[in-house]
C-alpha cells in the first residue's frame, strides 16, 4: 500500500525528470522579453529636435495617488504663450507604477519604459530630477516623435499603444 | 415597502426611527435608536421571517458636526431569504457606547474590536475589547475620526521608539523589561499541586514563514494541544481606509491592488463594482465578458497559489513547483494584458483598460486545454497521499452553523456545506450567462476546502471557456464624459474631450450623495466595499470588508484542541493574506 502511493507520487516526479523542460531563467545571465506595455521605470520624453514634450500642466502631479511627482512650471523665455516644466522631480521610492500619470498626460510627455533593474544602495538615488528622467527617456525611446507641427495638424502621434492601435516602429525595438 | 422593513417597523415602532429602501440600488436600511439596539439585533437573528444569520460587516462613520457624532453601520445577510439589510445606530461623543452583539453573531467580535480601535466606540458586554489593528498601547487617539490627521501624528523619524541614526546604540540591559512584566506569557501558578501546574504560552510569529505575512498568534498550550489561540493582527496595517478619504475615486484604484496582493484583479473588480453601483454606470457587454474572464483567471491564480503554499507548509514541496509553473503562465498573460504581474490596476470605471488581443486569447485557450491535465497531476500527488490526508482530514473542522455565525465566506464556508456564493446569489458580470456549479463540502475540514478549491479551478476554467466562445465584439469601456476619461486620441483632437479629461484627472468625478455596499466573490470569500459619498470627489468613508480579517475571528474557535503542528494547516485553510487582513 505504502509502496503503491510512493510509486504514484514518484511517477509524476520521474515523468518530469524525463521530459525536462526548464521554465526558470538564470536571471542575471538570461532576461525575459518584456511586453510592449510593460509598466516599468518612468521617463520624460522629447521631440526629435531635442525639445522637451512636457508643457508643465501639472496633471500628472494632480492625479498621482502617492504624490510622487513635483512639477514647477514656467514660461518659455521669449515665447510668452508656451510653458515648460522648470523643475520636474519624481520620488521613485513611493511610486506605485499604476500608470495614471502616463494616462493623464495630455501631450504624452511621460512614458513607462521596460527598465526594472533599479535597485540602489542609497534611497536618495531614487529621487530623480528632470535631467535624469529625460536621460531614461532618451535611452528607452531612441526613435523620438516628430514635432506636432510637422504632422497632420489634427493628429498627434503617441509613444504608448492604445487599445486597437497598431504599434509604431519605435515601440517594436527592444 | 419591503416586507422586512414593514415587519421591523411594526415590531419596534419607536426604536426604529426611520426606514429606507433605495429604489436604484435595491438596498434596505433602517435607523435604530441606540437604547433598543440589542433587542432589534436579537429579533433580526432569531425571527424566522428575518433570519439574518450572517454578519457581514460593521462600519463606523464620524460626523463631527452632528449632535450624535458617530454612526455605527451594521450589514447583515439572510442566507435563507437572500436579503441584505443595513442598520444604523447613532451614538454621541460624550458617551460613545453601544450594546455588543458578540453573543448573537460570534463574527462580530473582531469587527467590534476594529470599530473600537479605529473610532473609539465602546461596546458594552464585549468579552475582550482591546485594540486590534493599532498597537495595544497606542494612545494618540482614534485614527478614523475626522479630527485625526490623515498623515498621522508626528513624523515616523521623530517618534521616540525608533532609534535615530545619529544616536549611539544603546546597551541592552536586563532591566529593560521590568520584572512585573517578565512573566506575562506564563499563566499563573495553579493552586493544586498536580504535576501539570502551568500552561505554556507560545508566541508564534510575526516573523514565521508559514503565517503568510506578518501575523502573530499567542498559543496557550497544554502539552502539545492548543487550548487557546489569540491572533494579534495589525503588523501590516497601512490605514487604507483613512488614505482613501483623502484620494479621489480613481486614485484609490491602485491602492486596492495592494489589499490582497495575490489576487489584485478581483480586488479591482470589487472596488470598481462598488463605485459603479454608487454612480450608476452600465458597462458594455464585451467589457463584462473581459472582466469575468480575467476575474476567473485570477481565481485560478489565487487557488494555485493557495494549493502550492498550503502543500509546502504541510511538507509536500513538489506541488508548489507545479502550481507555480501554471501560475506563471497566467501571470505572463496578465503582463501582456496590462503591463504588470501582481499590482495590475487593470479595471477602470465603466470597463477595462485594454482589450484582450487575439494573441492572449490564443494562449489562454492553449492554457485551458492543458490545465485539466495539470489539475490531475496535483491530484495524483495529493488526493490519496497518506501524509496529506492525515494532516488535512479532520483538521480545522467547523460546522455549518458555526461557520455562518462567525461570518465565514468563500471556500471556508462552502467547505461546511453552506451554498453561499455571491456569483450565484447576486449574479454580476457574466456569471448568469454561463453554466457552472458551486462545489460544496460535507465535513467542513481542511481536506474539503482543498477539494473545493481544486474543483473551483475546474469550474473557473469552464467559465472562461464559455466566455471565450460567447464574447462579442464591441467597446471595452462605457462612454460617460462626466465619469470616465475620454479616449486619449480624442483628448488630442477636440476641446470638449480635453476639458473633460482635465476635470476628471484634476478634481475627479462627483458621484451623487448616497451610500452603497457591494459584495464580490473573490478567491478568499466575500470582499465588500461600503462607500459613503457626500457629493464630493472623495469618498466620505470607505469600508473594506475583507474576508481574511473576518476569517481570523474564527481562528480561536477552530484551533482549540489541535496540536501545534496543525496550527500551520489552520492558518492556511482560510487562504489568509495579511495585506487584506490588516489593510
Amino acid at each position: 500500500m505504502t509502496f503503491y502511493e510512493l510509486a504514484m507520487g514518484m511517477k509524476v516526479t520521474l515523468r518530469h525528470l524525463l521530459h525536462y523542460r526548464p521554465i526558470t531563467l538564470q536571471y542575471p545571465h538570461e532576461k525575459r522579453l518584456l511586453p510592449e506595455n510593460y509598466r516599468g521605470m518612468l521617463a520624460l520624453l522629447r521631440y526629435d529636435d531635442g525639445t522637451e514634450k512636457c508643457v508643465g500642466c501639472d496633471l500628472c502631479e494632480a492625479v498621482c495617488p502617492s504624490r510622487v511627482i513635483r512639477v514647477i512650471s514656467a514660461e518659455v523665455p521669449n515665447e510668452p504663450i508656451k510653458r515648460y516644466a522648470k523643475e520636474y522631480d519624481m520620488d521613485m521610492t513611493r511610486c506605485l507604477f499604476c500608470g495614471l500619470c502616463v494616462q493623464a498626460c495630455p501631450v504624452d510627455a511621460l512614458g513607462m519604459t521596460r527598465e526594472y533593474e533599479w535597485a540602489v544602495y542609497n534611497k536618495r538615488n531614487l529621487h530623480l530630477n528632470k535631467e535624469q528622467l529625460l536621460a531614461i527617456g532618451d535611452r528607452s525611446f531612441p526613435n523620438r516623435e516628430k514635432r506636432l507641427e510637422f504632422q497632420h495638424p489634427n493628429v498627434a502621434f503617441f509613444n504608448l499603444p492604445f487599445p486597437g492601435q497598431p504599434l509604431k516602429e519605435s515601440q517594436t525595438l527592444t | 415597502m419591503h416586507p422586512v422593513l414593514e415587519t421591523l417597523q411594526q415590531q419596534f415602532p419607536i426604536i426604529i426611527q426611520s426606514v429606507n429602501e433605495d429604489p436604484q440600488r435595491h438596498e434596505l436600511s433602517a435607523q435604530v435608536e441606540r437604547g433598543g439596539w440589542g433587542d432589534v439585533a436579537q429579533f433580526l437573528h432569531d425571527d424566522p421571517a428575518m433570519a439574518f444569520d450572517h454578519m457581514t460587516d460593521i462600519c463606523s462613520v464620524d460626523y463631527p458636526d452632528d449632535f450624535e457624532r458617530f454612526e455605527i453601520i451594521y450589514h447583515f445577510l439572510s442566507l435563507p431569504h437572500g436579503t441584505r439589510i443595513r442598520l444604523k445606530v447613532r451614538v454621541t461623543e460624550d458617551d460613545p457606547s453601544l450594546a455588543s452583539i458578540c453573543h448573537i453573531w460570534a463574527g462580530a467580535n473582531f469587527l467590534e474590536r476594529e470599530v473600537f480601535d479605529l473610532m473609539g466606540i465602546r461596546f458594552t458586554g464585549h468579552p475582550d475589547l482591546r485594540r486590534i489593528l493599532m498597537p495595544e498601547d497606542y494612545d494618540e487617539g482614534y485614527p478614523l475620526r475626522k479630527d485625526f490627521p490623515a498623515e498621522g501624528k508626528g513624523w515616523r523619524s521623530q517618534m521616540d521608539f525608533i532609534p535615530r541614526l545619529d544616536e549611539p546604540v544603546s546597551e541592552w540591559s536586563a532591566d529593560e523589561i521590568p520584572s512585573d512584566q517578565r512573566h506575562q506569557f506564563m499563566a499563573g501558578d495553579s493552586p493544586d499541586e498536580s504535576k501539570r501546574t502551568t500552561e505554556m504560552l507560545l508566541n508564534m510569529g510575526p516573523q514565521h514563514p508559514s503565517t503568510h505575512g506578518v501575523l502573530r498568534v499567542v498559543l496557550e498550550l497544554d502539552g502539545e494541544r492548543v487550548t487557546k489561540a489569540v491572533p494579534d493582527l495589525g503588523y501590516l496595517h497601512r490605514g487604507v481606509e483613512k488614505l482613501a478619504e483623502g484620494l479621489n475615486y480613481m486614485q484609490i484604484l491602485p491602492h486596492t491592488d495592494r489589499l490582497d496582493y495575490v489576487c489584485a484583479m478581483t480586488n479591482n473588480y470589487a472596488y470598481v463594482r462598488a463605485v459603479e453601483k454608487l454612480v450608476g454606470i452600465t458597462i458594455p457587454e464585451r467589457a463584462e465578458y473581459v472582466r469575468t474572464i480575467v476575474a476567473e483567471m485570477q481565481r485560478i491564480v489565487g487557488h494555485l497559489f493557495w494549493l502550492g503554499t498550503q502543500a509546502l507548509d504541510i511538507g509536500a514541496m513538489t506541488v508548489f513547483f507545479f502550481t507555480f509553473r501554471e501560475r506563471e503562465v497566467l501571470l505572463d498573460m496578465f503582463e501582456k494584458l496590462c503591463g504588470a504581474r501582481l499590482t495590475l490596476n487593470y479595471f477602470r470605471f465603466g470597463g477595462v483598460d485594454s482589450d484582450l488581443t487575439p494573441e492572449i486569447i490564443a494562449s489562454l485557450k492553449e492554457f485551458l486545454n492543458t490545465f485539466s491535465a495539470h489539475i490531475e497531476e496535483y491530484d495524483t500527488l495529493l488526493k490519496e497521499n497518506r501524509i496529506w490526508l492525515a494532516r488535512t482530514k479532520g483538521v480545522a473542522v467547523i460546522s455549518g452553523e458555526d461557520a455562518i455565525n462567525f461570518g465565514l465566506t468563500g471556500p471556508s464556508l462552502r467547505g461546511s456545506g453552506v451554498a453561499y456564493d455571491i456569483r450565484k446569489l447576486e449574479p454580476y458580470g457574466m456569471y448568469d450567462k454561463v453554466e457552472w456549479e458551486v462545489p460544496l463540502g460535507k465535513a467542513g475540514d481542511t481536506y474539503d476546502r482543498y477539494w473545493i478549491r481544486v474543483e473551483e479551478m475546474r469550474q473557473s476554467a469552464r467559465i472562461i471557456e464559455q466566455c471565450l466562445e460567447q464574447i462579442p465584439e464591441g467597446p471595452i469601456i462605457a462612454e460617460d464624459a462626466k465619469v470616465i476619461p475620454p479616449p486619449k486620441p480624442d483628448v488630442m483632437r477636440d476641446m470638449q474631450s480635453l476639458i473633460h479629461h482635465f476635470i476628471i484627472f484634476t478634481q475627479g468625478f462627483k458621484p451623487p450623495k448616497g451610500e452603497t455596499y457591494c459584495a464580490t466573490e473573490v478567491p478568499k470569500g466575500e470582499l465588500g466595499f461600503f462607500l459613503i459619498s457626500d457629493g464630493s470627489p472623495r469618498p466620505y468613508r470607505m469600508k473594506i470588508r475583507s474576508p481574511s480579517f473576518v476569517h481570523m475571528g474564527a481562528f480561536d474557535h477552530m484551533a482549540r484542541g489541535y496540536l501545534i503542528s496543525d496550527i500551520i494547516t489552520i492558518f492556511g485553510t482560510y487562504d489568509i493574506v495579511m495585506g487584506e487582513c490588516d489593510r
